[in-house]
């Protein structure tokens, strides 16, 4: 592998050429998201927005990574991998007990999708080119687990007649050369077919009835030096998404009908607009396949040790390729104290305020005494009882807006104050302190973890965007750690990097752009209020699962051009994971689908980094705010 | 084989006075039928080529087949639907009482909503029968999309390339009005999320699992402010080895810097391009471009015979002249034998928005002659 100065912008599996640096750089944290049964033959369905670890979990059970990892299994840097792996019965102490045939969807399939064919025809070649790529995929893992070269050794492979299929093209039995050629035709036929420019009529090979290769996968009828080769066989499907409709709803069909022994992987990109009405009735019933959503599973506090580990990973490669200068680890690199006597002035002069505020406030109001004699008392550091002053500012404010539904008002006891004080409170105490002081709120590994909202590879750019400087400052023989406010101006730069340029990058981008910046200014004004009543923020929008029926029926969308104009607006913005939506969530005795900001853009609007806090509205008023912008309404005007 | 065999070592291109001398010349040196095939687009400089060719007078038909493409409701070209309108008017004007107006729909979208656009305007010229009453054939790009230019193009040099030995030999000219200024002021927006492979080329081929162990070669030829394409093709195509071909010697001296220093995170720390893999060719002229892709696609062809063999993918990422470069190059590879695996990989966009140019954009027409008379043995 060529020298790596900075591994964090080695963000894609695809872009790490050796399979001992991708062990080297994997986190197996994502491997605790999969099932325990995942390689039982049932179909999986993982499904998670683009960047969220698909392509590099598939990658992780090619025959060559696995290999590679049973040769390291002693190597410090994959015995946990190692360890999990085993417990997945995905390898064992001296072998790999899976053999698996990653097949990428968007290579050949969509295009075949765009020859004009009937739909039977097209059916049929769709499954004849994958089983040509699935038995040639196996033929190479065979050789690939055995320590043999492809295709030099193919000829020690054997294809038996299997029990009741015959493989158009195929004649038993035929060695590993055979085979090659077959599956080469039938790729020439298919890719003339796509390829030329003339009329593609009656051209191309002929096609499959079914997935004969899993059949011959799982009647053991490849052979190896004469004896069959029995093995486990796992079969993944990358970016599910990128298939025409017809060919995912085939392919689709075709796995579950035929109940495998080899077990199938489909993965694809999260689409809440889409993807549960594809598996909707007369598809797959919930016993006959399982389904992980990588950033539901995240969301239980697993992602932040799992990102942790990545970084740590990525720091340990630069210090290897860079030299004695470079940091060795990532997390000593980013400071988190604002406790630090630079801060020391900056906090006291805060602290005078907040506490003559509150002070004041409660000064002509005697039921809050005891609350503010309770401040008076606390002790720790400056930052902890500024933020103590400003959590106390909100609570009063709570109770002003209670008053006047109380007549009698009675002094307010420390038990009182101590109940009310919660995490949450505290949180949005100090986000509004940030806001009136200029103090950083967006530092620290724990809000980079955050920021990168449960996507594996958004992390992995906001924390290459922290490592670079830390680099340089490396390279200029200075100390390599970031200080708070630096950490949090690269990291708000981050937004213009990524999100300013949408319209370029996305299709209906600047809709997206003028409906996040509404959203955006929503939450803000929802969450920057004096009693902070949706503490720590508000970071989300919800409507009702039935409006949302309305954005997924073609023929509501065809009535009224300005849902189907924010349906499409929306789906956007969820491919490119700038929001982050939850189905099926139910509250007040309602079902909604929440639709969380991207944790990118909070810097941007001075929110907190928590989920938790949405604000439903009507559909027709998100229309509104799509097409005009976001307004106040008088309500929330007064709030 | 050698730069003796390439198809066009020898070329014709002209630009400014030449422009008009060549076309003055060679519309009197007898009757001549021409076929305008231009895109019907908000681009100012659509009628350029055309409306100079017919100032220059001469004998015969001056057809036009105007090539209507819708890029959607939300297509950001929407909004200069009066700019298009203005182009319909003056095209009508230009030809009316000298020719026909063919209007040819091309259908953008299937009915699932994929990208059809490239597939469909390579199959609404179905074969050169409709070309039989003309001489020539001039194909204006100047208003034309990428992804409808190159396919259109290919196909009809592969029409024209199959017509049988001996009889009258077809003319087809491309003609573009140029101008850097112009173009760095068309922005492309809302690109389609991947890249796909061209329609024309070697698209399937290019990923067949049966080659997948030959080494793929990517040579981006590149303009600014392509990142975001540039970052998609690379996920698309996942190269095993990169060579950009940057611009020089071109109008501005200092371009290949300017273009290394924006894409230089991505380059070379992301990709890790070797620096000695950097490839030059000039601005303003496409043989001159495809001159250079051939020689680096046929040395790593030579070089990587004896192990398999290499798959290479091209991306034309600068100005429609360098992007004829491309198109040459991969049509003519594709189709020597033995055939060399050349695709083109592109990602497609939801439509353009033009901003104000950084200066006054002065244009210059570019004529290409790509087969006919002039190269008949």
């Amino acid at each position: 592998m060529k020298d790596v100065r900075n591994p964090f912008r080695l963000q894609t599996a695809e872009s790490i050429d050796s399979d001992t640096d991708f062990l080297r750089l994997f986190g197996h944290g994502v491997l605790d998201l999969l099932p325990e049964d995942a390689l039982s033959g049932r179909p999986l369905f993982i499904r998670s927005a683009p960047g969220g670890g698909k392509t590099s979990l598939l990658k992780l059970f090619t025959p060559s990574v696995l290999q590679h990892l049973v040769a390291m299994k002693g190597n410090d840097a994959v015995k946990d991998l190692f360890a999990k792996l085993k417990g997945l019965g995905a390898v064992s102490d001296h072998d790999v007990n899976v053999l698996s045939v990653m097949l990428p969807c968007a290579r050949t399939f969509p295009a075949l999708a765009d020859v004009e064919l009937k739909a039977a025809r097209a059916k049929r070649l769709l499954l004849a080119l994958i089983d040509s790529r699935v038995i040639l995929g196996a033929l190479r893992a065979i050789l690939i687990a055995r320590g043999l070269r492809f295709p030099d050794d193919l000829s020690r492979l054997t294809l038996v007649a299997p029990p009741d299929d015959h493989i158009p093209g195929l004649s038993y039995p035929c060695d590993g050369v055979a085979v090659q050629r077959w599956a080469e035709n039938v790729e020439q036929g298919v890719a003339e077919l796509i390829d030329t420019l003339m009329s593609p009529d009656g051209a191309g090979p002929p096609g499959h009835d079914a997935l004969l290769s899993l059949r011959l996968l799982d009647a053991n009828c490849i052979q190896l030096d004469g004896k069959p080769f029995e093995t486990r066989w796992l079969i993944t499907f990358d970016d599910m998404q990128k298939l025409a409709p017809a060919q995912r709803a085939a392919l689709l069909e075709v796995v579950v009908d035929q109940r495998a022994r080899s077990t199938v992987w489909l993965a694809e990109r999260f689409e809440a607009l889409s993807t549960d009405e594809l598996l909707a009735p007369g598809a797959l019933s919930g016993r006959d396949h399982l389904v992980i959503n990588l950033e539901r599973e995240w969301k239980k506090g697993r992602f932040e040790p799992a990102v942790k580990l990545i970084a740590e990973r990525r720091a340990r490669m630069a210090a290897e390729s860079a030299g004695a200068n470079a940091p060795d680890a990532f997390a000593p690199t980013i400071e988190t104290d604002l406790d630090a006597p630079a801060w020391q002035e900056k906090t006291l002069d805060a602290l005078d305020v907040v506490r003559k505020r509150v002070e004041a406030l409660a000064a002509s109001k005697p039921q809050y005494a005891d609350w503010v004699r309770a401040r008076a008392e606390v002790e720790g550091t400056l930052r902890h009882q500024l933020i103590k002053w400003r959590t106390l500012e909100i609570l009063v404010a709570r109770q002003q807006g209670k008053k006047q539904m109380n007549l009698v008002l009675e002094p307010l006891s420390k038990e009182e104050l101590d109940d009310k004080d919660e995490s949450d409170v505290r949180a949005a105490a100090e986000l509004f302190l940030s806001k009136e002081f200029g103090f950083p709120y967006y530092f620290g590994v724990s809000k980079l973890a955050s920021l990168g909202s449960f996507n594996v590879e958004q992390f992995i750019r906001l924390a290459g965007d922290l490592f670079e400087e830390s680099l340089a400052a490396a390279v200029m023989r200075r100390r390599p750690q970031l200080a708070p406010e630096r950490q949090e101006r690269i990291l708000q730069a981050a937004y213009d990097t990524r999100v300013k340029d949408l319209p370029r990058r996305a299709k209906n981008g600047r809709d997206v752009l003028r409906f996040l910046d509404a959203v955006g200014q929503f939450c803000r004004d929802a969450t920057h209020q004096p009693n902070a009543p949706y503490s720590p923020g508000v970071t989300g929008i919800a409507i009702l699962m039935q409006e949302r029926e309305t954005l997924l029926d073609p023929t509501q969308l065809a009535k009224n051009p300005a849902a189907a104009a924010f349906a499409a607006m929306l789906g956007t913005a969820i491919a490119h994971n700038l929001l982050h939506a939850e189905v099926d969530y139910k509250v007040k005795g309602n079902r909604y689908m929440v639709l969380y900001l991207n944790r990118l853009l909070c810097p941007k609007y001075a929110l907190p980094l928590q989920f938790g806090g949405f604000r439903e509205k009507p559909l027709r008023e998100f229309i509104t705010w799509a097409e005009k912008g976001y307004r106040p309404s008088k309500s929330e005007m007064l709030l | 084989m050698t730069a003796d065999s390439l198809r066009w070592r020898d070329y014709f291109l002209r630009d400014s006075e030449g422009f008009d001398e060549f076309w003055r010349s060679f519309l009197a040196e007898r009757k001549r039928d021409l076929l305008f095939v231009l895109g019907h687009g908000f681009d100012v400089r659509m009628c350029d080529g055309i409306g100079r060719v017919l100032s220059l007078d001469g004998e015969g038909a001056r057809d036009v087949a105007l090539i209507a493409f819708n890029e959607g409701a939300e297509s950001p070209s929407q909004s200069y639907r009066e700019q298009r309108r203005v182009n319909g008017e003056r095209i009508e004007r230009l030809v009316h009482g000298r020719g026909k107006i063919q209007h040819r729909d091309i259908k953008m979208f299937s009915d699932d909503n994929r990208r059809i656009g490239a597939r469909s305007i390579a199959q609404e010229f179905a074969s050169s029968a409709e070309f039989r009453s003309y001489t020539d054939v001039i194909v204006d790009i100047s208003a034309l999309p990428r992804s409808l230019y190159m396919p259109l193009l290919a196909k009809l040099l592969a029409l024209l390339d199959a017509e049988p030995e001996g009889g009258e030999k077809r003319n087809l000219h491309v003609v573009v009005s140029h101008s850097p200024a112009a173009d760095g002021a068309i922005v492309e927006e809302g690109l389609e999320e991947s890249a796909s492979y061209l329609h024309g080329f070697a698209a399937a081929k290019l990923e067949s699992e049966s080659t997948s162990s030959q080494p793929k070669i990517w040579i981006p030829v590149l303009g600014k402010r392509q990142q975001a394409q540039l970052e998609r093709i690379n996920q698309f195509v996942a190269p095993d080895e990169i060579c950009p071909l940057l611009p020089s010697p071109a109008q501005d001296p200092r371009e290949g810097d300017s273009i290394m220093i924006e894409y230089r995170d991505l380059l070379f720390d992301q990709l890790r391009v070797e620096p000695r893999n950097i490839i030059y060719a000039a601005e303003s002229n496409p043989f001159e471009v495809y001159r250079q892709l051939m020689r680096s696609i046929l040395h790593y062809d030579r070089a990587l015979k004896p192990l398999g063999g290499c798959k290479i993918a091209l991306s034309a990422m600068s100005s429609k002249l360098a992007s004829i470069g491309v198109l040459l190059a991969a049509y003519e590879l594709g189709r020597r034998d033995p055939k060399v695996t050349v695709g083109v990989a592109h990602v497609e966009s939801q439509g353009y928005r033009v901003e104000e140019p950084d200066a006054e954009p002065s244009t210059t027409l570019f004529t290409m002659w790509l087969t006919g008379e002039c190269y008949a043995a």
